[in-house]
C-alpha cells in the first residue's frame, strides 16, 4: 500500500450513518400531492404556498442553471402557487431544449445515479412529489447516499418554505460544499456532448487482444469504460469519479494531484486485503512510469479504489491523487479490468472524435512505425538509428549514442532480420499532443535468433517527423 | 420545537369550539353531531379539561363512553387529557381511533401529529398532518405544523447528508411538549361567548397562590386566529391564562414524562423564574399583562421582518441605551441600515419566557430566529427589558445571552 494511499485514509472522518425512516414515508405518501388544495382562499394557506413556491422556484432555478449553463433562471417568483411555476419551468426546459431528449434524465448505467437523475428531472419539471418519492426509493436502496439525503432535505425545506442549500454558493461547511460540488459534477451528464459513434481522442487504436480500456475526464469527474469495438474504442458506460484534492497534473509526492497520462493498470487488490477505506477493491496504476520518472516526477500509490462502507461517494476533488469511485461502481468496473494489460487514459478534458476519423498526424505516425520496421529489417544502422530522437533513452541506455553502440554490435552480427508487428495499441498522451504511446507484439527472426515480445515505445513528433524517445518491454 | 405548542392549544380550541358552538353552527364536524350542549356530561368533561383536572375529565369521559363508546367529542377530550397527563401512547391510540371512525375530522390528525412529533416520529407526524390538510385544505394550524415538521425532517435529512449525529431528536420534541404545559392561550380577539364564559367562570380557578413575578412561557408563533373557517375560529376561547400557572402541581406527572424530566431548560425555566425574588405582586391577572409584553415583542419582530425601520425603531423607548456604547443616533442609523438592506428578513420569537414586575417593567427571554439573504442564525438567546409607557410596552435594553 502506497504512502499516498495511506494518507488517503485520513481524508475522511469515520462517522455512523443514522438509520433512516423511509419505510413509513413510502407507505403513506401515495396521492398526497402537495398540490392538493391549491384552490383554497385561506390567507394562511396562501402564504404557506407562496413561501413554498418561492423556495421551489429557487431550487428548480438553481438546478436548471447548473444543468443548462446557457439557460436563464426565472427572474421572479410567480405570484400564484406551484402550478404556474411548474408550467413555466416546463416551458423553459422546452425552449432551451427543442428535442424532448434533453428534458429526460440522462442515461446512466448505475441504478443509484439513474434514480438521482430521475429525481432531478422531476424537480426540473416542478414535481416535488415525484422528486421526493424517487429520492425515497433511492435512499431505501442506498441509505448512505449523502447527496440524496441533501436533495431530500432541500425538497423538505422547499415544502417548509425555507431556503434550500442547492443554489447557495460557497458553503463554509466543507461537507456541504463537497456535496454541492458532487451534485454539480454529476449534473454535467445533462450537458454531456454527443459521445455515440465517437472515441476518446487519446485511444487511437487498441490491440485486438484487448477488450476494454478506461478513460477519465477530470473536468467532468467522470470515468468512462471503453469497449474495443471494430470501429474503434467506444463508450460502454461511465461513472462519477473523484480525483485529487488539488486537481490533476501530479508531479510531486504529496501534491494531492492525480496524474495526467496513459497508464497501465498493474494489478487488482481484493477487498479482504484492504482496509475499509478502500471499499470494494483497488487497482494500482503504474505511475510514475518511465516517462514520469524521466521528467523527475515523484509520488506513488495512485490507485483506482472504492469508498468506506458508510460513504456512497466522495467529493469530486478530495483524494490524495487516487481515482475514487463508489463501491457499486467499483463492483461494476472490476470485470472490465484485466490487470497487467488494461490501459487508462487520464485527461483534464477528454475530446471525443468521430471513430472513423484518421488524422494527418496519425497517418504520419503509422507510416513512421512501418518505416522503422523496414529500416530495422534492412540492417542499415544509420537509417534505423535515424528513427530515434536525440533524447532517446531505454531501460538499459540513457543516451542515443549509447544506443547506437549497442545496436551496431547487434546489427553487424546479423545476415538477415525479419520483424513483424502485431496487436498494435496507439494512445496519444493527454499531457502532450506530440507524444504517443505505441505498444505491439514484436516477432523477430534473424539467422541467429527468434524472439517474440510485447514492446512499448513512446514516439514524439517534431514537425512532420515522428521519432522514438523510449523503447522497452511492455 | 415550536410546533408542539400550537396544536395542543388547538386541541383545546377545537374541543371548546365544538362544545360551545355546535348548537349554533354545527355544519362541519362530526364532533358537532354529538350535540354536547344537549349533553351535560360532555360539558362537564370540557370544563374539567379547561380546569386542568385531566384525570377527572378522563373519568367523566369514560362514563360518557360507557354508554356511547363512539362519541367523538368524548374521545377527543379524553385524548387531550391523556396528552396533558403525558400518556402519549394512550392518547395516540384514542386519536387514532377517532381518525378511523371520523376520517373527515382534521383535528384528531393534527393532534396525532403533535404526539408523534413529541416522540420524534416525524414521518408519522407528517403523514397525519398531510391527512389533516387533505380533509381540510385550509386548516392553517396543520399547515403551520406541517411546515415545522418538514423543517424538522429536512434538518434530519441534512444531518444524514453531512453524516452528523445530532442525537435523539425525540428528546427535543418532548421538551417542546412539556413547555407547552406552561403556555398561555392566544389572545382571543373576539367577544367571549357568554355560554363559555359562564362555564369558564367556574372552570378557571382563582389564583390560589398568586405567583409573582408571573412567569409564563409562550409560544412565539401564536398567530392571530383568522377567518377562513368562521365556525372554528370565532369561537376561540378566552385566554386560558390561569390554569397553566395554578395547576402547575397537577401537571406534575406530565412534566415527568420520561427522558425529559430535569434535563431541559424548558422544564426548569418557568419555575426558576417564578422563584426569583418577587417585588410586590401585582394583584390583577398578571398574565394578561404578560401577553401585552409579548405582543410588543412580536410587534418588534414583525416590524423587523417587514423591514419597516420606523416601526422597528418605534418599539424602543426613548430611554433605550444601546449596549455597545454607541450614541442613540449612530445606533439608529446602523439599525435602520441593517433592517432595511437585506433583500428579505425573517425574525421569529420562540421559547419566550416573560417576567412582569410590579413596577411597570418586564423582561422577556426568548430564542431569536433570524433569517435573511445574508445570514441565518437561530441560536441567539435574547433578553429584552421593557418598560410600560402608557398602555404600550417599549424596549429599554436589548442583550444577547
Amino acid at each position: 500500500m502506497g504512502q499516498a494511499g495511506k494518507s488517503c485514509a485520513n481524508a475522511i472522518a469515520n462517522s455512523d450513518m443514522p438509520q433512516t425512516e423511509q419505510a413509513a414515508l413510502l407507505r403513506s405518501r401515495q396521492n398526497l400531492s402537495p398540490l392538493a388544495g391549491l384552490n383554497t382562499d385561506a390567507r394562511r394557506t396562501k402564504v404557506v404556498w407562496l413561501g413554498l413556491t418561492v423556495s421551489v422556484a429557487i431550487l428548480v432555478a438553481s438546478l436548471y442553471t447548473i444543468v443548462s449553463p446557457q439557460g436563464a433562471a426565472p427572474s421572479e417568483a410567480p405570484e400564484n402557487p406551484a402550478r404556474r411555476m411548474i408550467a413555466s419551468i416546463s416551458s423553459m426546459v422546452h425552449t432551451t431544449a427543442p428535442s424532448e431528449r434533453a428534458a429526460r434524465s440522462p442515461r446512466t448505467y448505475a441504478e443509484a445515479e439513474s434514480l438521482l437523475f430521475d429525481a432531478i428531472t422531476a424537480l426540473r419539471e416542478g414535481s416535488l412529489h415525484r422528486a421526493e418519492s424517487t429520492v425515497n426509493v433511492l435512499l431505501q436502496k442506498y441509505p448512505n447516499y449523502q447527496l440524496a439525503h441533501l436533495i431530500q432535505a432541500d425538497i423538505l425545506r422547499a415544502r417548509a418554505g425555507q431556503p434550500t442549500h442547492i443554489g447557495q454558493e460557497n458553503s463554509a461547511n466543507p461537507k456541504l460544499a463537497g456535496l454541492l460540488t458532487e451534485l454539480h459534477a454529476r449534473l454535467g451528464k445533462y450537458s454531456e456532448p454527443a459521445i455515440d459513434g465517437k472515441r476518446p481522442e487519446p485511444f487511437v487504436q487498441l490491440s485486438p487482444q484487448v477488450r476494454f480500456a478506461i478513460a477519465v475526464d477530470v473536468s467532468r469527474s467522470r470515468l468512462y469504460v471503453l469497449e474495443n469495438a471494430p470501429m474503434g474504442p467506444r463508450r460502454v458506460m461511465d461513472m462519477y469519479a473523484t480525483i485529487g484534492a488539488s486537481g490533476s497534473g501530479k508531479a510531486k509526492e504529496g501534491d494531492k494531484r492525480t496524474p495526467v497520462g496513459v497508464y497501465n493498470i498493474l494489478s487488482a487488490i481484493e477487498r479482504d486485503k484492504l482496509s475499509d477505506f478502500y471499499g470494494e477493491g483497488a487497482f494500482p496504476l503504474d505511475y510514475p512510469n518511465v516517462l514520469d520518472r524521466r521528467a523527475g516526477k515523484s509520488g506513488f500509490g495512485i490507485w483506482i479504489h472504492g469508498v468506506p462502507k458508510e460513504t456512497f461517494a466522495r467529493a469530486p476533488r478530495s483524494s490524495e491523487g487516487c481515482i475514487v469511485i463508489s463501491n457499486e461502481d467499483l463492483k461494476t468496473l472490476t470485470p472490465y479490468i484485466q490487470p497487467g494489460s488494461t490501459q487508462i487514459a487520464i485527461a483534464d478534458s477528454i475530446n471525443w472524435v468521430p471513430a472513423a476519423q484518421v488524422s494527418k498526424e496519425e497517418h504520419g505516425l503509422r507510416r513512421a512505425i512501418e518505416s522503422w520496421r523496414i529500416d530495422w529489417e534492412s540492417r542499415d544502422l544509420n537509417r534505423y538509428i535515424d528513427h530515434y530522437a536525440n533524447t532517446f533513452f531505454s531501460d538499459k541506455v540513457s543516451s542515443l549514442d549509447e544506443w547506437r553502440v549497442v545496436r551496431r554490435s547487434v546489427t553487424e552480427q546479423k545476415n538477415s532480420v525479419a520483424v513483424n508487428l502485431n496487436n498494435l495499441t496507439i494512445a496519444q498522451l493527454p499531457s502532450s499532443q506530440d507524444i504517443v504511446l505505441v505498444m505491439f507484439d514484436q516477432s523477430y527472426k534473424s539467422d541467429t535468433a527468434e524472439t517474440t515480445m510485447r514492446k512499448r515505445q513512446y514516439w514524439q513528433r517534431d514537425g512532420v517527423r515522428w521519432k522514438i524517445i523510449y523503447e522497452g518491454n511492455a | 420545537m415550536k410546533l408542539l405548542v400550537r396544536p395542543l392549544r388547538n386541541a383545546f380550541r377545537a374541543g371548546a369550539l365544538t362544545l360551545a358552538l355546535s348548537a349554533l353552527f354545527s355544519p362541519l364536524a362530526l364532533l358537532a353531531q354529538t350535540a354536547p350542549a344537549a349533553n351535560p356530561d360532555l360539558l362537564e368533561v370540557s370544563r374539567l379539561v379547561r380546569a386542568g383536572q385531566y384525570q377527572g375529565a378522563i373519568d367523566k369521559a369514560n362514563t360518557v363512553l360507557a354508554t356511547k363508546p363512539k362519541d367523538a367529542l368524548a374521545r377527543f377530550l379524553k385524548g387531550v387529557s391523556l396528552t396533558e397527563l403525558g400518556k402519549t401512547n394512550d392518547a395516540i391510540a384514542i386519536f387514532q381511533s377517532i381518525t378511523e371512525d371520523n376520517p373527515e375530522l382534521p383535528e384528531p390528525y393534527n393532534n396525532l401529529a403533535v404526539l408523534y412529533a413529541s416522540k420524534g416520529q416525524f414521518e408519522k407526524a407528517r403523514t397525519a398532518l398531510e391527512l389533516a390538510i387533505q380533509t381540510h385544505p385550509s386548516y392553517s394550524t396543520a399547515h403551520e405544523n406541517l411546515g415545522d415538521v418538514y423543517a424538522k425532517l429536512a434538518s434530519q435529512a441534512y444531518d444524514r447528508a453531512l453524516q452528523l449525529d445530532k442525537g435523539n431528536s425525540a428528546v427535543q420534541g418532548k421538551l417542546g411538549l412539556i413547555k407547552d404545559l406552561f403556555s398561555t392561550q392566544p389572545k382571543a380577539s373576539q367577544k367571549p361567548d357568554p355560554q363559555k364564559v359562564a362555564s369558564l367562570a367556574t372552570a378557571a380557578p382563582a389564583p390560589a397562590v398568586a405567583p409573582a413575578p408571573a412567569a409564563i412561557s409562550v409560544a412565539a408563533k401564536t398567530e392571530p386566529v383568522k377567518a377562513a373557517e368562521p365556525t372554528r375560529v370565532s369561537s376561540a376561547p378566552p385566554p386560558l391564562v390561569a390554569p397553566p400557572l395554578n395547576t402547575a402541581p397537577t401537571t406534575g406527572p406530565a412534566r415527568a414524562i420520561p427522558v425529559t424530566s430535569g434535563t431541559g431548560a424548558a422544564v426548569a425555566a418557568p419555575p426558576a423564574q417564578a422563584i426569583a425574588p418577587a417585588p410586590a405582586p401585582k394583584s390583577v391577572v398578571p398574565s394578561a399583562e404578560a401577553e401585552n409584553v409579548l405582543a410588543a415583542v412580536r410587534g418588534w419582530a414583525g416590524a423587523w421582518s417587514k423591514q419597516d425601520a420606523d416601526a422597528y425603531l418605534a418599539a424602543y423607548a426613548s430611554a433605550f441605551k444601546p449596549d455597545d456604547g454607541k450614541s442613540r443616533r449612530e445606533w439608529e442609523k446602523e439599525r435602520r441600515d441593517r433592517v432595511t438592506s437585506p433583500s428579505y428578513v425573517k425574525v421569529d420569537v420562540s421559547d419566550a419566557a416573560v417576567i412582569v414586575n410590579g413596577d411597570g417593567t418586564a423582561e422577556v427571554k426568548f430564542r431569536q430566529g433570524y433569517d435573511s439573504n445574508r445570514l441565518k442564525n437561530h441560536s441567539v438567546r435574547k433578553t429584552l427589558s421593557l418598560v410600560k409607557n402608557g398602555s404600550s410596552w417599549q424596549i429599554v435594553r436589548e442583550r444577547n445571552s
